[in-house]
């Protein structure tokens, strides 16, 4: 990966709150990520399904239109999703710690 | 003694609510979805006949919430898109949605 990248990677997770980065790219196979193992592979599976769902019924409700960032916030967290052409970028913070 | 009061003043403060939300700066409308996808309240003229699409991306959603950490919930789904953001707000029984403009005065 370029050190633009890895720049920017190094940026998002020293942010407070940050716990994890995982990127993705078009066959939802992890190519990077700050996490272990499990972890990553499970996030991979999920969010591919999830970005592809979302991706699907907004234009389902206008072709025009196309999905730029989804976020999904819980109780215990919030997992940002930032879909590109070839890849996915998947931020896990804390929003509390933020 | 029968409900009937209470149902009715339930349903106007949840109709005063959505009339309050749907008011706010670039709302582009406010949408309560049942279970299976029926649209129940829509201030937003025709555009979503059938959210049962919308429905199960959300139920995915919880899904990924809850594989990961099963004593978590999913609280808010936030899609933002080229035109518009729509948060989905799910409870037990229903789905808010609210839809809003991404040029905001």
């Amino acid at each position: 990966m370029s050190a633009e990248v890895e720049e920017t990677l190094k940026r998002i997770s020293g942010h407070k709150g940050v716990e994890g980065i995982v990127i993705l790219n078009k066959e939802g196979i992890a190519i990077k990520s700050t996490l272990d193992q499990t972890a990553t592979t499970q996030y991979a599976g999920l969010i591919s399904s999830i970005a592809a769902q979302a991706s699907h019924v907004v234009r389902e409700l206008d072709p025009q239109d196309g999905l730029t960032f989804l976020r999904l916030r819980s109780k215990k967290h919030e997992i940002m999703v930032a879909p590109d052409n070839d890849y996915l970028l998947v931020v896990i913070q804390n929003p509390t710690d933020a | 003694m029968s409900n009937g009061k209470a149902d009715m003043s339930a349903v106007k403060e949840t109709a005063d609510i959505l009339e309050r939300i749907s008011q706010r700066d670039g709302t582009e409308g406010v949408v309560i979805v049942g279970d299976k996808g029926m649209v129940m309240h829509s201030t937003m003229e025709g555009s979503l006949k059938s959210a049962e699409n919308w429905v199960q991306m959300t139920r995915t959603a919880k899904h990924v919430v809850r594989e990961v950490d099963p004593t978590n919930d999913l609280s808010v789904l936030r899609i933002r898109t080229k035109k518009r953001e729509i948060l989905i707000t799910p409870d037990d029984k229903h789905m808010l949605m609210v839809f809003q403009t991404t040029d905001r005065k």
